[in-house]
């Protein structure tokens, strides 16, 4: 009796119980990666550059930043001059916290802005990596012959294609936004390395026995894929991700730097102008320190963070890794 | 009680003529596979409906091969196969797969791997009907719960939301069971299901499946190696040497009087609990042959002890010695 109860409270929401039950294995799976110093120092920095990006930018600009009524300073960080100071670009000071660029644009105000680009587009980017690294890895491995010979070949091809290069052909032939730019670094690496990661992994849940019982139990194939073999390969694939963002952002800065990005301002783009005016030349470099430390360093922290998260990641995937 | 069912019930559920399996041998990268394992070789019986029958044998013999043939995992090279009067041998259309997969099912050998482990209990035993389209969530629901605690796991809601990891190697195979048998199949074949399990847990789960298969009314094919755990469960036991059905017969007329010589082999290798119990024992020769393309004679010829002369040169054939019991073997073929 007591136990019909308990069925009815049971059932009453399903949904209720497998939220709960995501609940339980996030609660796991955090406990492991937290134990792993340099996954939590990643997701630190990660969580320090979101609040500085989404939050704090606004505020600033549209409180202190904010354009005076006599027009003398503008914190824009593509068309903002400051009139009251002598000569650009000055060192930091009170108004300028890092100083100002070359053409008097205030550095922090651009180091700010860029901030949710270089998240969107590294997320972006990453997000359709590992959407066409997930299908084409687990279909290729599912299906085996000219399908899996096709995508191999493909994958290694895209592995030796010379990324930059090609994206600094591309750029002379049409105009490469944010968008285009996650787009095209999304669908060339969706084909490369992660596609050959997710398809050997796919082929160790292929011949479990569980696929064989779905299809004893008239599974089709399409149903097998998406509900058995891509959930045991997700946990790799959402490692991937990680990986995927540093790779789009590092690209993003490279690109930037050519000054072949048609973007507003990103980190790559403050260094292309200190770099452009020549102000990171021979003995300049330590003297104008502000205009290339800011949005290096940033790069460099906010790359390697998704990278610490990776590895915080992998701990949680792989069980080998553990320190027991 | 089993021979009231067996008799009533006639109707064959399940009839293979003549049903080969081989495996291309790999040999160089460009080249077409020129040899083949013969994994079953002209394999012919009939399953009536509520029977059970064992195949047997040595590992590497096709038993576990011949399951997944039946239940349509690997095309069979040739041959037929008729379930329920219906030839399933070549099935194209969709329609026609998920009306033999909602017929038929299988349990596998080992538990831990059988069961998809980012699924939970729930999922597992209700995918199935969730393939088959069947009953609305609810339904489902109460449909699960029904055949958990048909098979031991009870309270059964305590179980639904877990995962196979939070599970003992026993639950394992009984939820295994329970997913196997929701769609009320009309044919099972149960892959060496109690091997995996520890000697405490076999015989529990033994019992539930021989009072599933009699509350049901299920036709069973039972693999395993074991001639012990044969008997208990089956109705017929069918010994099987290298892709070939050496022996068929009622379980305990192979028990009692086995005929070829490999049967014997294998009656006499059980441990007998009386030690003062002398048994004459059969000594055969060396391991089991190799199944790649094996010469045209008696597959046990090698290591049989009354080998004759005519066993080298040609293939015996299943021959009847009486009351349904078949042996492939030349000692008792009359000239």
């Amino acid at each position: 009796m007591k136990s019909k109860e308990n069925t009815k409270e049971v059932f009453e929401s399903p949904l209720k119980i497998r939220m709960k039950l995501a609940w339980r294995a996030f609660k796991e799976n955090w406990k492991i990666f937290s134990e792993s110093k340099i996954g939590v120092l990643g997701l630190w920095i990660v969580i320090t550059f979101a609040i500085a990006g989404f939050v704090v930018y606004p505020i600033l600009a549209s409180t202190v930043w904010k354009p005076t009524l006599s027009g003398m300073t503008s914190y824009d960080p593509v068309t903002g001059y400051d009139f009251t100071t002598m000569n650009n670009p000055t060192p930091p000071s009170w108004h300028h916290l890092l100083g100002t660029d070359p053409l008097g644009r205030d550095v922090l105000a651009q180091l700010l802005y860029s901030t949710p680009r270089e998240f969107a587009l590294g997320i972006l980017a990453a997000l359709i990596t590992v959407f066409i690294g997930t299908v084409i890895g687990t279909v290729s491995a599912y299906y085996g012959g000219v399908v899996d010979t096709f995508f191999m070949r493909l994958a290694d091809l895209v592995l030796l294609f010379p990324f930059i290069p090609f994206l600094i052909v591309l750029s002379g032939m049409i105009q490469i936004d944010l968008l285009r730019l996650a787009l095209i670094i999304g669908l060339i690496s969706g084909f490369g390395g992660i596609t050959i990661v997710l398809r050997s992994q796919a082929m160790v849940v292929k011949v479990k026995p569980f696929i064989e019982s779905a299809k004893v139990s008239g599974a089709s194939n399409p149903y097998i894929i998406v509900n058995h073999i891509i959930p045991n390969v997700m946990p790799l694939s959402f490692l991937y991700m990680m990986f995927n963002v540093t790779g789009a952002i590092f690209s993003e800065a490279v690109l930037s730097f050519f000054g072949l990005l048609n973007i507003r301002m990103s980190w790559g783009l403050m260094i292309y102008t200190a770099d452009t005016a020549g102000y990171i030349v021979g003995g300049n470099i330590g003297h104008y320190w502000w205009l290339w430390l800011p949005p290096g360093a940033a790069i460099t922290l906010l790359c390697g963070a998704f990278y610490f998260i990776g590895r915080g990641l992998d701990e949680v995937v792989n069980p080998r890794l553990r320190r027991r | 009680m089993p021979e009231v069912e067996t008799s009533n019930a006639t109707d064959v559920v399940i009839k293979v003529e003549h049903l080969k399996k081989y495996f291309p041998v790999r040999r160089g990268t460009f080249a077409r596979a020129k040899q083949f394992l013969h994994a079953v070789d002209d394999l012919n019986f009939e399953v009536k409906k509520g029977e059970v029958i064992a195949l047997v044998g040595e590992s590497g013999c096709g038993k576990t091969t011949t399951g997944k043939t039946l239940l349509r995992l690997y095309e069979p090279t040739d041959g037929k196969i008729t379930f329920l009067n219906r030839d399933v041998t070549c099935i194209h259309s969709a329609q026609d797969r998920k009306w033999l997969h909602s017929k038929s099912q299988m349990i596998f050998q080992d538990p831990f791997e059988s069961l998809n482990p980012r699924k939970t209990i729930f999922d597992i035993v209700s995918e199935p009907m969730n393939v088959q389209n069947e009953g609305n969530l609810k339904q489902r629901e109460k449909k699960v719960m029904d055949i958990l605690n048909r098979v031991g796991i009870s309270p059964p809601d305590t179980f639904l939301w877990r995962y196979p990891h939070e599970l003992s190697g026993g639950q394992r195979q009984r939820v295994a069971i329970a997913r196997a048998l929701v769609m009320n199949p009309e044919f099972v074949v149960a892959d060496e299901p109690t091997s995996m399990l520890d000697v405490s847990i076999r015989t529990q789960v033994m019992t539930l499946m021989m009072e599933l298969i009699h509350e049901m009314h299920m036709t069973f094919i039972y693999i395993t190696h074991d001639l012990a755990v044969a008997r208990y469960m089956a109705d017929y036991i069918s010994v099987m040497y290298l892709g070939k059905m050496v022996e068929y017969g009622k379980t305990e007329e192979i028990i009692q009087n086995p005929l070829h010589p490999y049967t014997k082999a294998l009656i006499s290798a059980v441990p007998v609990p009386d030690p003062e119990f002398k048994r004459k024992s059969i000594q055969i020769k060396g391991g089991i042959g190799k199944a790649i393309d094996p010469p045209k004679r008696c597959r046990f010829y090698e290591r049989c002890p009354f080998a004759k002369d005519i066993c080298a040169k040609e293939e015996p054939m299943l021959i009847d010695v009486g009351e349904g019991h078949k042996v492939a073997c030349f000692l008792y073929s009359k000239n």
